[in-house]
């Protein structure tokens, strides 16, 4: 049996389809969803729930706010609850990290402010993954390139650090200096999870690097290694994150090899 | 009333002041609102981040301030975050007004100096209203909306004398001229027309809605010739389109925008419009209209589309302009911030990518800046582009509500700004309303729940159902049923209203029960708002009085042509020459860092250009990601590696000399911006967006036009690049106290294409040290109205003249050579010249250069920094050498020399840091 993904979508936001194509090219069934049919179908049969990047509700009232007030309302909230304590796994993008958050589903005290540069920034920023995280998004990860594009990202508050599963960060490493640090976040932390691992956000986009193409520098990577005669590769590294989270969801559909795990 | 403050710990010292602190307010209404405020004393999460900030109810958060500047909406002024307060907090009738506090300390000392600043950074007074405080002293609430009682609608005789005549059309802003005026008194004959059908008519004819200008008669004269054009549009642009032989044309001039064919699944859509009138005023709301506006165009264009991209090129007077501004002009720093932020929250907000764009700056533009807006969109080849109407189809509006905001816009744009503009033409869009709207009708698209669908933009119901009513033959409004933001609008005033964020549909009747349910489901309210008929009118009612009752035929036609004198005199260009540089690496410094050619990434960062996941060719690339590219390219279909590129060109500066050489260059620039990415010069369309100052009476002004529409044609046709859509904007003056401030009459020219394939794009950015780098497209003399020629006031020189077979070949051989992928990077030359094409392509790379010219004639000032056209930069891997330059044949082009490893630019043996370059090109603009 395949993983199913469920992916929100509707009221202003607007990466449901480039999560799609990732959760396709990770082998797992998906459904789109407009959070106005959600009462039409059951949490039950999916693995995986996703709330995509976007300006939910125009972000009018703070970014996610308004979402995650329609979200937390019965008996949308008790079922997502019910979600998160069946070990299955949340992840929010970008808009749908700041909704998380607002939500009350990451570590407490921790908030999304406005960027310190006071600006919306669109640019590609170097990650490191922290190998001992338990979030299982970034499990076997290690450094990678993924592009932000936010106004509201700075993390405050001081989550514990294997919470922060992902870090901005320059040649040295974690870092604070702009504009590796695209907004400012303490820790330089790009992500949150759970103490579970399985309640992720990130405020950068997996979705926007599915293949090798959308890097910024690909066709100087395309030149080079036709030069050096090493083959070009054709998936993006955001791809990684929606393989280890339908490899995480495949465990609850097989408790067999969980248990053997 | 009750008031909410959400505040935080936050403050700045900005503007002088010794500290700011920020909050949020809002002032709700509703009967049952003891409960709301209740629950939000208990749990603040519905408006607040429990976080970082605190609430306050009915009282301010602090006493201890010097001055408290209240900011808020003038009543009838969109208010987003209202709406979203309103939706969250879920209580019946409540209804809410946001604003925004400012406490100040150590500010001036004088109320009216802290009005004055305030009026200055915080507010448009246009749109918002300010309230000062010091501490102990109350502030008013906002003032209740005057419901003013509808007044009936009224004959309006038409006067017998011209004077009469010219007096009404000004005093109601028709923006009718007399001999329109008198047609329409000789249509109606005995009868007065009501004043529905008077602005009816004056919205139809408007310049902006009917480009009259582009239709009437011109007699043109120039050197004792006399030339008589019938209508510059069907003369020039029409008929160069219908000159070029290309099979791809689906749809063009007929729709909303242009349709080109371009993979078996999908057509592409592209449009740009301008939003000058508004953005001058308000530059915030106006920007955001205009681009949220030109997004409806593509959705309203077949039977709709999904919107794939946005574009964006702005004009503004100097932004460290330090002269008098004449009044109701804001300062260009002001303008640009306000438009930036307009752009940015339209396309970034709706998820539409802003992929290309270009920013240019003359002082010509103070009076008026340009403001251009462009979404590309797919259309499934399935669904088809055409669309038909049967007599009995229900109007149904869908969308956004009426009220008197963007009142008279189309009207207004089609004159020149004076000291005084109407309030009333002032909007401010709504991204998420229309997102739900765009949404709701893709899913309706699929269904098939509707026959016709169109944008509401520039006159209202008046021009979506006017132009709809030809499908089927005629149409019926019931005014009284259109949904109204608040009562007390008349009746014309719903018929004209340009209210944002709506679309109207034909409906089948058996159909309108699934859209109506449909929409409720996506929270977007459809009404029917009448019917199509066969009766060869245009008419409407008012609660069963009949107010309107137009044939469409007089409608459409029946606006009297004109015959308008053009008179040339002759280009300005010369033999002299241009005073030598004393060392060219200043120069170079200079250009980079000036205002026309130094690096937008600032601004560029601030709009989304990734979203949608469609993204090759970023609109900054290379090592440091700071190059700039020449054009977009994506790839639109998530199943398929065929790509589209998308470019534009515009240079007034070009123009000051001789508009029809700058309309040839500015095609030859946006097609050699495809070209340079990747693209087929054999499937790329042109759009044509044309930005003038009042030709009327004034003959070079027409001529100028004349002459730009007949370059436009020549190069259309020789290069077969098709024209599938545009637009024009005539009456970019300013009439102040001290007389008027004309813009440069400016072009803009938008080209997408077809890239066959997106991994044979190729980029700017110098890829590897030891590369050959080529020159290709000839040198001729051309320094005439160049970046250099305008730093040093020089007048002479001349323009750039296109061969227009050599540039053909040349474009078709490099096509071919990058499907062979014999091309390491590859840059256009244009602003600046050569010298500063290399410059930017070492800064992408972080690479050196050391080149040479072969001897020539032409000074050293033109090699380096003359603005010949189609030529471009190539880098290329020396085993590519020989298969290179033997496709490249007899065409001309010259070796240049190797990319360094070292970063280090030496032209001749004389060397200039690449960090030097790199500082230059950051600019002084701060963006």
């Amino acid at each position: 049996m395949k993983v199913r993904a469920l992916i929100l979508t509707g009221q202003g936001i607007n990466c449901a389809r480039e999560m799609a194509q990732g959760f396709s090219l990770a082998d797992a069934d998906w459904l789109v969803c407009h959070l106005n049919d959600l009462h039409q179908l059951s949490l039950e049969d999916f693995q995986i729930l996703v709330l995509p990047g976007g300006f939910s509700f125009g972000d009018h009232l703070g970014s996610g706010r308004a979402l995650a007030r329609r979200l937390r309302r019965a008996p949308l909230g008790q079922a997502i609850q019910r979600f998160v304590d069946q070990g299955k796994l949340v992840w929010g993008v970008c808009n749908g990290f700041q909704t998380l958050v607002q939500m009350g589903l990451l570590p407490e005290g921790c908030s999304l402010a406005p960027n310190a540069s006071g600006r919306f920034e669109c640019r590609w920023v170097r990650l490191k993954a922290q190998s001992l995280s338990p979030c299982v998004f970034t499990k076997g990860l290690d450094s990678l390139e993924l592009p932000v594009r936010h106004g509201e990202g700075r993390l405050v508050g001081t989550p514990p650090a294997e919470l922060v599963p992902l870090q901005y960060c320059d040649q040295a490493g974690p870092t604070h200096n702009y504009p590796e640090n695209p907004n400012g976040s303490v820790q330089a932390a790009a992500a949150l999870c759970d103490p579970s691992g399985r309640v992720f956000g990130l405020m950068p986009h997996p979705e926007a690097f599915l293949r090798s193409t959308q890097h910024p520098e690909w066709t100087r990577h395309k030149e080079l290694t036709r030069r050096f005669g090493t083959e070009f590769p054709a998936e993006g590294a955001g791809l990684a994150f929606f393989r280890n989270a339908v490899a995480a969801a495949q465990e609850l559909l097989e408790p067999s090899r969980a248990a053997a795990l | 009333m009750h008031c909410v403050e959400v505040f935080n710990d936050e403050s700045r010292s900005v503007l002088g002041l010794e500290k700011l602190c920020q909050s949020r307010v809002y002032y709700l209404e509703g009967p049952q609102l003891h409960e709301v405020l209740a629950e939000l004393q208990r749990d603040s999460r519905a408006l607040a981040d429990p976080v970082r900030e605190q609430i306050r109810v009915d009282e301010l958060r602090s006493q201890d301030f010097q001055w408290l500047v209240e900011v808020a909406f003038r009543n009838g002024v969109t208010d987003n975050e209202a709406r979203v307060v309103e939706e969250v907090l879920e209580s019946p009738q409540l209804v809410a007004r946001s604003a925004r506090r400012y406490y100040v300390w150590g500010g001036p000392g004088e109320r009216e100096a802290m009005l004055e600043l305030a009026g200055r950074h915080w507010a448009n007074q246009l749109v918002q209203r300010i309230q000062v405080i010091r501490p102990g002293e109350e502030l008013a609430p906002p003032p209740p909306l005057q419901i003013t009682p509808v007044p009936p609608t009224q004959s309006l005789p038409l006067p017998v004398q011209d004077e009469g005549l010219a007096a009404l059309s000004r005093s109601r802003l028709l923006a009718l001229s007399v001999e329109e005026m008198r047609a329409i008194r000789e249509h109606f004959g005995e009868r007065a027309p009501t004043e529905v059908e008077l602005e009816a008519l004056a919205q139809t004819w408007s310049e902006h809605c009917k480009h009259k200008i582009f239709r009437d008669t011109i007699i043109y004269q120039e050197d004792g010739h006399e030339l008589r054009v019938e209508g510059l549009f069907p003369t020039y642009i029409a008929g160069a389109t219908a000159a070029c032989q290309r099979d791809w044309l689906v749809s063009v001039f007929t729709d909303n925008a242009g349709v080109i064919a371009w993979s078996q699944k999908y057509h592409l859509v592209f449009k740009v419009e301008t939003h000058n009138a508004p953005s001058a005023l308000e530059p915030y709301g106006g920007a955001l209209t205009g681009i949220v506006g030109v997004n409806r165009d593509p959705a309203g264009t077949g039977l709709g589309c999904d919107l794939l991209f946005n574009t964006d090129v702005f004009c503004f007077g100097p932004l460290d302009y330090t002269g008098n501004l004449p009044p109701n002009v804001h300062h260009p720093r002001r303008l640009y911030e306000g438009v930036r932020q307009g752009v940015e929250d339209g396309g970034n907000q709706s998820g539409i990518p802003t992929v290309n764009g270009g920013l240019f700056f003359d002082q010509s533009f103070l009076g008026r800046p340009l403001v251009f807006c462009g979404t590309g969109a797919l259309m499934e080849v399935s669904s088809g582009h055409l669309k038909s109407i049967r007599p009995g189809d229900f109007i149904v509006m869908a969308g956004g509500r009426v009220g008197k905001d963007g009142i008279h816009g189309a009207t207004f744009s089609s004159q020149a700004i004076g000291a005084e503009a109407p309030v009333g033409v002032v909007q401010i869009g709504d991204p998420m309303t229309q997102k739900r709207l765009l949404e709701m009708l893709g899913e309706a698209r699929k269904l098939g729940l509707y026959r016709a669908i169109t944008d509401n933009g520039a006159g209202g119901l008046c021009s979506s159902v006017g132009e709809m009513a030809e499908m089927s033959g005629g149409a019926h409004l019931t005014l009284e049923t259109v949904p109204l933001k608040y009562p007390g609008l008349a009746p014309w005033e719903i018929l004209v209203s340009e209210s944002q964020e709506r679309m109207t549909l034909a409906v089948p009747p058996e159909r309108w029960g699934q859209l109506l349910e449909l929409a409720q489901r996506r929270e977007v309210e459809v009404t029917v708002v009448g019917s199509f008929n066969a009766s060869g009118k245009f008419s409407a009612s008012y609660y069963d009085e009949k107010l309107m009752d137009l044939s469409l035929e007089f409608l459409h036609s029946g606006f009297p042509r004109r015959l308008l004198r053009a008179e040339w005199t002759g280009c300005s260009e010369n033999d002299r020459q241009l005073p030598p540089e004393a060392d060219w690496r200043n120069t170079l410094c200079e250009l980079l860092a000036s205002p026309n050619i130094c690096s937008r990434q600032a601004l560029i960062r601030q709009y989304d250009h990734e979203v949608q996941g469609t993204s090759v060719i970023k609109p900054l690339v290379g090592v440091a990601r700071d190059g700039p590219s020449d054009a977009a390219v994506l790839r639109p279909d998530h199943a398929s590696d065929q790509g589209m590129a998308v470019s534009c060109a515009l240079n007034p500066h070009y123009g000051i000399m001789d508009c029809e050489v700058m309309a040839e260059l500015l095609v030859d620039e946006a097609l050699r911006n495809l070209v340079a990415v990747g693209a087929d010069p054999d499937h790329a369309a042109l759009l044509d967006n044309f930005c003038w100052p009042d030709p009327i009476g004034d003959p070079h002004k027409t001529a100028q036009l004349v002459r730009c529409c007949r370059g436009l044609d020549r190069a259309v046709r020789a290069f077969q690049a098709p024209l599938i859509s545009g637009k024009d904007s005539m009456k970019n003056d300013y009439h102040g106290p001290d007389g008027k401030l004309s813009i440069l009459p400016t072009l803009l020219v938008s080209g997408i294409a077809n890239l066959p394939d997106i991994q044979k794009a190729v980029s700017m950015d110098f890829k590897q040290a030891g590369d050959l780098v080529y020159l290709v497209g000839a040198e001729q003399s051309a320094l005439g109205c160049s970046q250099l020629a305008r730093r040093r006031d020089f007048e002479g020189g001349r323009l750039g003249r296109l061969d227009y077979d050599r540039a053909s070949q040349l474009y078709r051989c490099l096509h071919r050579l990058m499907q062979a992928e014999k091309i390491a990077a590859c840059h256009d030359c244009s602003e600046g010249g050569l010298a500063v094409a290399l410059a930017e392509m070492c800064i992408a790379g972080r690479l050196g250069l050391d080149w040479d010219l072969p001897e020539s004639e032409l000074s050293l000032e033109d090699r380096l920094f003359g603005e010949a056209p189609s030529r471009l930069v190539l880098a290329i891997d020396p085993r590519h050498q020989q298969a290179v330059e033997s496709a490249l044949g007899q065409l001309p082009f010259t070796r240049l020399g190797r990319v360094l490893p070292e970063a280090c630019f030496r032209f001749r043996g004389e060397t200039i840091d690449l960090d030097k370059l790199i500082q230059s090109w950051q600019g002084e603009l701060n963006l």
